[in-house]
């Protein structure tokens, strides 16, 4: 049986930094391993949206109730929507192209890169699982015990062992 | 092989994070595996309490999101496609 989690002052600081970059609230105090680990897991969900829907699949303009979820990841997810806007959305890196419109004798243009269909959906979703996973990390770092990485073993694993008998 | 020669030009003309991987619409449910270790990783390095222990416990979630997807998957096939043709229309 794990043992009683032991309560831990909210620290609004690394709640913070843990918005600012996944992980580094964990990181800031102490948790550096942990930390890592998670910055990887929500990077990795991150990462492989943007790689499977492209930088479409984040725009706070167009899937704004999406965006709020991915806001969850921290600067890089407006970055990558910044990007969104300066690279396809202006056509700098792709030309843009005549799309039909709902309304009559309207022309909308979109960049021939915009994501649609599975790409858009799947990009979207691992972009939006990042921004709520690393919510859960941050509340983690906010509340964890500082520095508590270390294996367990010598005296804590005596109090466990003891603890479990 | 078809399909794979099918999406080979557009794999190499692919501009990777600005435009969509190319052809996933064929291998779009691959796309769960990577889903389930991202929120795995995520989720277990905030909740192990030993990091050793980590790849093993980040292994049994991730396979256990996919076994619940693809049941939920089965569950949802044999429903749609199996119970409800046999309701009565009216």
């Amino acid at each position: 049986m794990p043992d009683a989690p032991i309560a831990q002052p909210f620290r609004p600081l690394s709640f913070l930094l843990g918005w600012l970059f996944p992980g580094l609230g964990h990181i800031a105090s102490g948790n550096v391993r942990r930390g890592l680990y998670a910055m990887a897991g929500v990077l990795l969900l991150f990462v492989s949206g943007i790689a499977v829907g492209g930088l479409d699949c984040v725009d706070r303009n167009e899937d704004r109730l999406w965006f709020i979820g991915q806001a969850g990841s921290g600067p890089i997810a407006f970055a990558a929507s910044y990007a969104n806007d300066a690279l396809l959305k202006s056509g700098s890196v792709a030309p843009m192209v005549e799309m039909p419109s709902m309304q009559r004798g309207s022309k909308v243009t979109v960049s021939s890169f915009k994501s649609i269909a599975h790409a858009n959906d799947f990009g979207t979703l691992l972009v939006f699982l990042a921004g709520l996973m690393n919510v859960c990390v941050m509340l983690d770092a906010a509340v964890r015990e500082p520095s508590s990485d270390a294996p367990i073993s010598g005296r804590r694993a005596g109090e466990r062992k003891a603890g479990a008998a | 092989m078809s399909r794979l020669a099918e999406i080979a030009p557009s794999v190499l003309a692919w501009k990777p994070f600005l435009q969509p991987a190319p052809g996933v619409e064929h291998w779009w449910w691959v796309l769960v595996i990577p889903t389930a270790v991202g929120v795995a990783l995520a989720y277990k390095s905030t909740r192990t309490r030993e990091l050793a222990l980590l790849p093993r416990d980040v292994l049994r979630m991730s396979v256990q999101i996919v076994l619940a997807m693809v049941g939920i998957a089965v569950f949802l096939y044999l429903l749609v496609m199996v119970l409800l043709p046999r309701l009565p229309v009216e």
